[in-house]
C-alpha cells in the first residue's frame, strides 16, 4: 500500500499542458526580446530618453513585438489558470538562456565561460523547481493556510 | 542625480510593477476560470479590471525598463531585475497560499545567480 495519493492521469495531463504553455511562453518571449532589441537599436547612441522611446516605438519591428506580447498574454493566462505563480514564473527565466544562445549565434559571438556557467545555473534552477508539484492544492477550502501540495512527483 | 542612481531607481520601480502585474494576472486567472477557449478568455479579459490593472503595470514597466537599460549596464540591470522572482515568490505565498518550499527557493536562488552571470 502506498501511503500517499497516487497522482491521477488528470494531474499528468494538466502538468503536460502547463509545460506546453511554458515552452510557448519562452519561445514567444525570446522572439519578442530579439525584435524589441532590434527596434531599439535604431535609436542613435547620443539620444535623450524621450528620443530613444519615440524612435523605438516608431519601428515596424516594434509592432511585431507588441503582437508577440499579446499572444504571450493569452498563453500566460492559460498557464496561470493551471499552475502556481511561484512555479511558472521562475521557469520563464529559461528565456534568458534562449535569448543569449540565439543572440550569440546571430552575431557570430562566442559565449564566454561565465555566461555558460550562468546558463547552466539557470537550467539547474529550473530543474529544481520542476521537481515540485505545479499546483498547490488546498486540502480544506475553509483553511487555505493549511494548503497542501498535491503529491505527485514525476 | 547621477545616471546610475536614476537607472537603479527605474529598475526598482519596474521590478515592483512587474510583481504587481503578475499578482493581478494570477488573481484574474484564479477568479474566473471559465474555460481557456480563446473566446472565453477574451470575455474574461473584457470583464475583469484586474487584467486592465496588470496591463497598465506592464506598459509602465516597459517604459521604465527601456529607460533603465539606457542608464545602466546590463551587468547591473539583469541581476537587479531578476529580484522580481524573489518578490513574486513571497507575494504568491502571501496572497495565494502557494507552498514555496526549499526546492523552489533553491531553484530561485540558482536562477538569480545564473541571470547575474549571464548579464556580466
Amino acid at each position: 500500500m502506498l501511503n500517499r495519493p497516487i497522482p491521477d492521469s488528470h494531474y499528468f495531463r494538466q502538468r503536460r499542458a502547463v509545460w506546453i504553455g511554458l515552452a510557448l511562453t519562452i519561445a514567444l518571449d525570446t522572439a519578442a526580446q530579439l525584435c524589441w532589441k532590434a527596434a531599439a537599436a535604431h535609436a542613435p547612441e547620443s539620444a535623450g530618453m524621450l528620443q530613444i522611446l519615440a524612435t523605438t516605438f516608431r519601428q515596424p519591428l516594434f509592432l511585431v513585438t507588441v503582437a508577440l506580447f499579446i499572444c504571450m498574454f493569452f498563453n500566460w493566462m492559460a498557464v496561470l489558470s493551471k499552475a502556481d505563480l511561484s512555479y511558472a514564473q521562475p521557469i520563464t527565466a529559461l528565456g534568458y538562456v534562449s535569448v543569449s544562445v540565439i543572440a550569440a549565434i546571430w552575431f557570430h559571438e562566442d559565449i564566454p565561460v561565465h555566461r555558460m556557467a550562468g546558463i547552466v545555473m539557470i537550467i539547474s534552477g529550473v530543474w529544481f523547481i520542476s521537481g515540485t508539484s505545479h499546483r498547490t492544492v488546498t486540502g480544506n477550502a475553509q483553511s487555505p493556510s493549511k494548503a497542501k501540495r498535491c503529491e505527485g512527483q514525476p | 542625480m547621477t545616471g546610475r542612481v536614476l537607472g537603479l531607481l527605474f529598475v526598482i520601480v519596474s521590478v515592483v510593477l512587474e510583481a504587481c502585474a503578475q499578482i493581478f494576472f494570477k488573481q484574474a486567472a484564479e477568479h474566473d476560470r471559465g474555460g481557456m477557449h480563446p473566446l472565453a478568455l477574451l470575455r474574461t479579459v473584457w470583464r475583469n479590471q484586474r487584467i486592465f490593472a496588470g496591463i497598465i503595470c506592464f506598459l509602465l514597466e516597459a517604459v521604465l525598463w527601456t529607460l533603465a537599460l539606457s542608464h545602466l549596464p546590463v551587468s547591473i540591470a539583469f541581476p537587479a531585475g531578476s529580484l522580481c522572482f524573489v518578490i513574486v515568490a513571497l507575494l504568491s505565498r502571501i496572497f495565494f497560499h502557494e507552498q514555496v518550499d526549499a526546492m523552489r527557493w533553491i531553484g530561485i536562488a540558482l536562477i538569480l545567480g545564473g541571470v547575474t552571470l549571464v548579464g556580466v
